[in-house]
């Protein structure tokens, strides 16, 4: 008799624990996800927090990743992501506009200047944003024109509208005369993501400045979907630019971010890739994870992709919140939000909520990918006839 | 597991997790992690991995076992009162 009360005993304990361990952290981790769904309060709070930070005085030499190069794009990241973050944000709730402005106008001074811009500088051997007209490659200067486009939209009458021109007829003549959709971010190394974004941030100009699309744009958006590895749909990382050869394998993190960027230029093709990112997502419990590298694929993590744990990557679970708010994948958002929240841990504190183990980076992406959304095409300026 | 001891697991949990969230912002603990001073890493790496270990547990572990714990309790507490 006391044996089978006392097996009775552990079928109730193991039971208890199995329900609470199923529902209990879903439901805690899962409380805030909707307000990010709907760019509510949480949103809000933390889009001060992003913004505090940045006046707070973030700089290359917040970052200690071991490598100058790394510090100066992680930097150069926050910065980008603030004022697109913020930026997005402003569109969808323009009562925070004024708010928000003084921050986003401070991230692209930051972003825009010698000293955030020096690790490119030193790849190259010269400044980027020097030799607009006559220059070639520095790829990452996308990123920067997807601030300024952004911070356009959001302020027409900015005063960086004429370097956001400058800035994107560069890019454009350099996307335009690539021969396989590439050119390069540092000398011999190209990137498709980058790419991605160098066109997102042209199509968002364009859009804020009231310019019809380039005539480039089809045919590049042609060959960028030839870097899609048919077997599981995600972009090469890396390719080479004269020959558009692969050099890289097929990776979440950069199919995820791309996903993002190409809203601005083609939402099916955005559309496609996040299909392929929700094939390779898993969720157990409820939380929200996805691959670094296809199903049956193995490799490590980089400077890209953050950790990669049992092939779950960081950068590329949290890009993907960006495609599942874009195409209404509200089941995988939430369960994405919810691995945020529970490894992200949010704090109160800087004038608004944060994630505590974000940093300024983390916290930047994670607000301008929560509240990626197609409302900036409400705002695009009529192109002139 | 008792009752008390599974109430006092979660409490200690959630109290772990709570403090040690807002200890752990102001340390900073990503750039504590990325910090080239070994000594700052000393100090923030065994709190980080006591943190986590307790937000896990508070969320995952503790509630089941006040569960399981709560409902042996309601079952003895029935048997003896003979209801």
């Amino acid at each position: 008799m006391a044996i089978i009360r006392r097996g009775i005993g552990w079928l109730v304990r193991a039971g208890a624990l199995v329900l609470c361990a199923a529902l209990v952290p879903r439901a805690v981790a899962g409380a805030r996800a909707e307000s990010f769904w709907t760019t509510g309060d949480a949103h809000a709070e933390l889009a001060r927090a992003v913004a505090q930070s940045v006046s707070s005085g973030v700089a290359a030499t917040s970052f200690h990743t071991g490598s100058a190069r790394f510090d100066g794009e992680w930097a150069f990241g926050t910065f980008l992501m603030t004022t697109v973050g913020l930026g997005q944000v402003s569109l969808a709730r323009p009562e925070l506009r004024q708010a928000f402005l003084p921050a986003m106008r401070q991230s692209v001074a930051r972003l825009v200047a010698p000293e955030t811009n020096a690790f490119g500088s030193e790849a190259w051997g010269d400044v980027g944003l020097a030799h607009l007209s006559e220059g070639d490659g520095h790829g990452y200067l996308g990123y920067a024109n997807l601030a300024l486009s952004m911070l356009r939209l959001v302020e027409p009458e900015t005063t960086y509208a004429p370097l956001s021109d400058e800035l994107t007829d560069a890019l454009a003549r350099r996307l335009a005369r690539a021969p396989h959709a590439l050119f390069e971010t540092y000398p011999g190394e190209a990137y498709t993501p980058d790419m991605a974004i160098v066109a997102g941030s042209i199509a968002l100009h364009d859009c804020a400045a009231g310019r019809a699309e380039r005539s480039f744009m089809p045919s590049f958006r042609a060959e960028l979907a030839r870097y899609i590895e048919p077997s599981s749909g995600f972009l090469y990382q890396a390719a080479n630019a004269a020959s558009g050869e692969p050099l890289d394998a097929p990776r979440g993190s950069g199919t995820a971010l791309a996903a993002y960027a190409l809203s601005f230029v083609d939402a099916r093709l955005s559309e496609r890739l996040y299909a392929s990112v929700r094939r390779q997502a898993v969720t157990p419990l409820g939380f929200g994870m996805v691959r670094e590298y296809p199903k049956g694929r193995a490799g490590g993590g980089d400077i890209d992709s953050g950790p990669v744990l049992f092939g779950l990557g960081v950068s590329a679970t949290g890009f993907a919140l960006a495609g599942a708010r874009l195409h209404a994948d509200h089941e995988l958002f939430t369960a994405l939000y919810r691995t945020v929240d529970l490894v992200g841990v949010p704090v109160s504190g800087g004038g608004g909520r944060h994630f505590m183990s974000g940093g300024p980076l983390g916290n930047a992406i994670l607000l301008a990918m929560t509240s990626a959304s197609f409302d900036w095409r409400k705002h695009c300026r009529q192109v002139a006839s | 597991v008792r009752l008390r001891r599974a109430g006092a697991l979660l409490a200690v949990s959630v109290l772990v997790d709570v403090l040690g969230a807002h200890v752990l912002d102001s340390l900073g603990l990503i750039e504590g992690l990325l910090s080239p001073s070994g000594a700052r890493l000393l100090l923030i790496a065994p709190l980080a991995a006591l943190f986590y270990a307790a937000r896990f547990c508070g969320l995952f572990v503790a509630p089941g076992l006040l569960l399981g714990a709560l409902a042996l309790s309601l079952g003895r507490w029935r048997l003896t009162s003979g209801d």
